[in-house]
């Protein structure tokens, strides 16, 4: 009996971070869709921490992903989180994204040099970006990284850890091209 | 949403401190590039950099004064940056250039626009000075003649820095590059983009030749210090024991590294206090500092005290940030005395209470609290109100001292109804805040804590023992309560309502009084307040109050600060608040968002027959301007130089700047990984471990 309620609580908390992800998700294009309608960011639900700011579109590997305006925990379990440290894409300058490697990042190890990622703003404008670089950083030793005008990618590193808590992060530098 | 919009502007408005700016800052020629429309920056050799800073009581007024040189054969056009700290007002500029002198007026930004395409049309030269939405001050001047003097002088009011008991003033050295009058063009090296470690306001070059400069500060505080120090040799003057002049021991230093300076404040059984007064037109303004520098056995605990903690658990906070709210809670718990009255209101998109009302901290009591922190989850919106609202409400067990603390992510809605509802309801509570986390919106935080006059403390990842013990003594261990003004003449006082004193918290205030001078006060002003159990009095006779300088100016920026927070959380229209800006602006000589610096060419410009030479030709000298005691020895090269073209170099050969780059980024990266895996691995040992056993039990029976 404490095997069967052990099993079943852990395909829960696995379950529910699974559906979490993805039940979000929906609701959220839904709310960027009404976003992008009112110019204005609207919550895809009442009791929702935060607000949609840009689509993320990967045409090659069919992600079509709502971007939330935070990094927070809540945030990042049901989205990819942009760091508000950083610029959105109309300033010409660096604009960075963090996704759960596990859920919305799992396309991060597939991306190749030459991918097109296209961004689309509340604006309704679309920028595209074309992956260019990979790096790996130890987010104890160095957090300073040089301002481009470009996309940044991250998630954690390795891929397919077991445990959470890793220092290391996988950075896509992607820059801005014109079409 | 509107709200939303303005926090997010709020939070790009909180600009980089002086010493974080990575940016080229100083005088830069542009070069007009005509084939590609665009245009090439050049730095230009800095030749000297004098500073002065004047401290009164917290406040500073530094003036900077650099001189610079045309060493090239063209006629150029210039561009001066100056990176100004965090939160300061401009309030003087001046330059000469060449025999020219170029004067700052305030005026409207509509008013400056205007005079500055009139006087271009008429062919006069002038130059428009605003305070662009980065705090980088910025300026054109235009026609500069081959070997030409620049003088730029500017002056603006700031505040003294206070950081783990000690204050600091930190003067950044402008970049700096080795202008080598070297006629091997291959030598000088392009750069295409800006490269920080080059471009850093630290010049590694330590060659005493280049940018030397001076500095003097006058540092008047009113309470006792230690005796300055700095990382440079410097002489110390010691009027008294509040009082120092400090000046370079070597008369200059390279620019090589900053200039810092610090000193403590000593600690006495009584608070001290420092009056600045000025006669300003028909006016007379008076800065105040009430400095408790007590050392904590001096002071007692309250016997009693009502303290209620609204503890946001919204979904913002989940993360580290719920674990370290949780863990500065109950270390606060088991602090509280059995006298004490405790309460906690834990929100997200609805609020939870503890206790109906507070109640008194006994051993069942605490063990509930720990209970409900204990059982906080971060989850859901976010709404504040409605706690805030409760706490301000709540009937409290004792006629006063009433702590409400609220501990938050500062990822919240509503906070400009938060911030009017605290100003309107706060009464003789208090309400403290405890910013939580890597990010929080500082701005509204400290906002909140100055409305509800209590203080603001910040938490990421400390020692939580020491974060709580910290809080709890400070607001439960006030030194003085209640204070008041007395002064037998009409004023306006400013805040309106002078702060509780905490431990490490000084407090500054201002008075005007208006068509009053100094003379005609014959009264003390008197300022009283509760100590602990007794009445506390300070007096002051009108003849023992200090000579200040720029007391107008400051209280101006104090009055602005008021003005623009007001604006931001609703009291003000826009309105109303642009008037009353611009006419603070104009009144006091002030750069703000509304009004900016026109510079007026005031000499006739020289002569097309006129020689080079011709700096020496005496000219008018406007009010207000010191002329410059500047080293020959250091200019002779470029005096030479500007007699014998030969010598001038090519505007090419001077270090190429791009002012645009931006300096690294900084990331503050997050955990992006999950257990989920992890979950399904146990999942599936579990399960299949149980439907192993199973059939192994079916196969027994």
């Amino acid at each position: 009996m404490f095997l069967l309620l052990g099993g079943g609580y852990f395909s829960y908390q696995g379950l529910k971070i699974e559906i979490k992800a993805r039940v979000a998700q929906i609701l959220l294009h839904y709310a960027w869709h009404n976003s992008l309608e009112k110019g204005e960011p609207v919550k895809p639900w009442p009791s929702f921490d935060g607000s949609p700011v840009l689509k993320l579109e990967i045409p090659k590997y069919n992600i079509s992903q709502i971007v939330l305006s935070s990094t927070s925990g809540q945030s990042l379990a049901f989205g990819p989180g942009f760091h508000n440290e950083t610029f959105l894409p109309h300033t010409n300058k660096t604009t960075a994204i963090s996704s759960h490697r596990d859920s919305h990042g799992l396309y991060i190890k597939k991306l190749k040099k030459g991918d097109i990622i296209k961004i689309q703003d509340i604006d309704n404008t679309w920028y595209h970006y074309s992956v260019d670089d990979f790096t790996i950083l130890n987010v104890n030793e160095n957090n300073n990284l040089s301002n481009i005008n470009g996309l940044l990618l991250i998630t954690c590193y390795p891929f397919d850890a077991i445990t959470s808590g890793t220092p290391l992060r996988f950075i896509v530098t992607a820059k801005k091209i014109k079409l | 949403m509107k709200t939303l919009y303005l926090s997010i502007c709020l939070i790009f408005f909180s600009f980089p401190s002086f010493s974080e700016i990575n940016q080229p800052y100083g005088l830069f020629f542009i070069q007009d590039n005509e084939i590609t429309q665009g245009h090439k920056i050049f730095e230009v050799p800095t030749l000297k950099t004098d500073i002065e800073v004047k401290v009164q009581g917290l406040l500073t007024t530094t003036t900077v004064r650099q001189y610079f040189i045309n060493p090239t054969q063209e006629h150029t056009e210039a561009i001066y940056l100056f990176p100004l700290p965090d939160k300061s007002l401009v309030d003087h500029l001046q330059m000469k250039i060449g025999d020219r002198f170029i004067n700052g007026i305030i005026e409207k930004k509509e008013e400056a626009e205007k005079i500055y395409q009139e006087a271009k049309q008429s062919g006069k030269k002038t130059s428009l000075v605003s305070s662009s939405r980065s705090n980088i001050f910025k300026t054109k001047i235009a026609n500069i003649q081959p070997g030409e003097m620049i003088i730029v002088e500017i002056q603006y009011q700031d505040k003294l820095s206070f950081k783990d008991d000690e204050y600091s003033i930190r003067i950044p050295t402008v970049i700096n590059h080795r202008y080598e009058p070297s006629k091997n063009k291959e030598k000088v090296s392009k750069i295409e983009t800006l490269n920080p470690d080059l471009h850093s306001p630290i010049n590694e070059n330590n060659s005493y030749s280049i940018n030397p400069y001076s500095i003097n500060i006058d540092l008047n505080v009113g309470f006792k210090i230690t005796k300055p120090s700095s990382n440079e040799n410097i002489n110390i003057t010691e009027t008294s024991p509040t009082h120092y002049s400090i000046s370079l021991a070597e008369g200059s230093m390279p620019s090589t590294k900053d200039f810092l300076v610090t000193f403590q404040p000593i600690s006495s059984s009584e608070p001290y206090v420092e009056i600045y007064g000025e006669n300003v037109g028909n006016d007379f303004y008076v800065y105040g500092l009430v400095n408790p520098q007590i050392h904590s056995n001096f002071l007692e605990l309250s016997h009693s005290s009502v303290i209620t903690i609204i503890a946001d658990v919204s979904g913002s906070m989940s993360g580290s940030s719920i674990d370290q709210l949780k863990s500065v809670l109950t270390n606060f718990i088991y602090l509280l005395p059995d006298t004490y009255y405790l309460n906690i209101i834990a929100f997200n998109d609805d609020h939870y209470k503890l206790f109906k009302k507070p109640e008194i901290v006994n051993e069942v009591n605490k063990h509930r609290a720990l209970q409900f922190v204990r059982n906080m989850h971060a989850d859901s919106g976010t709404e504040m109100l409605g706690p805030i609202y409760e706490a301000l409400f709540e009937k409290s067990p004792l006629q006063d001292n009433h702590q409400i603390i609220l501990m938050t992510d500062g990822a919240v809605s509503n906070e400009m109804e938060a911030v009017a509802m605290v100003n309107e309801h706060i009464g003789n509570k208090n309400l403290h805040v405890v910013a939580i986390g890597s990010a929080p919106n500082s701005y509204l935080a400290k906002g909140l804590a100055k409305t509800g006059r209590g203080s603001f403390l910040y938490v990421n990842n400390d020692v939580f023992e020491e974060k709580a013990e910290e809080l709890f003594y400070k607001i439960n261990r006030p030194v003085l309560k209640n204070l008041r003004v007395y002064l037998d003449k009409e004023h306006l006082l400013l805040p309106k309502k002078l702060p509780d004193v905490l431990v490490g918290e000084p407090i500054s205030f201002f008075i005007k009084i208006p068509n009053t001078s100094k003379e005609d006060l014959i009264n003390p002003i008197v300022i009283g307040g509760d100590q602990f159990l007794d009445y506390w009095k300070f007096s002051i006779s009108p003849d023992e109050i200090q000579e200040g300088t720029n007391i107008n100016k400051l209280w101006a920026k104090e009055k602005i600060d008021e003005i623009m927070f007001h604006n931001a959380i609703g009291f003000l229209d826009r309105g109303t608040y642009e008037n009353k800006v611009i006419k603070l602006a104009l009144e006091h000589n002030l750069v703000t968002e509304f009004t900016s610096l026109v510079a007026v060419d005031e000499e006739i410009t020289r002569q097309a027959s006129d020689n080079l030479n011709s700096h020496q030709i005496a000219h008018n000298i406007p009010d207000g301007w010191v002329e410059p005691n500047i080293e020959i020895s250091n200019l002779l090269k470029y005096q030479n130089a500007s007699g014998d073209n030969q010598d001038l170099i090519a505007l090419n050969q001077l270090q190429e700047i791009d002012v645009n780059a931006v300096p690294s980024l900084q990331i503050h990266f997050v955990q992006t990984d999950t257990l989920k895996n992890l979950y399904y691995i146990f999942a599936l040992i579990f399960l299949s471990s149980f439907v192993f056993l199973f059939i192994c039990r079916r196969q027994l029976h």
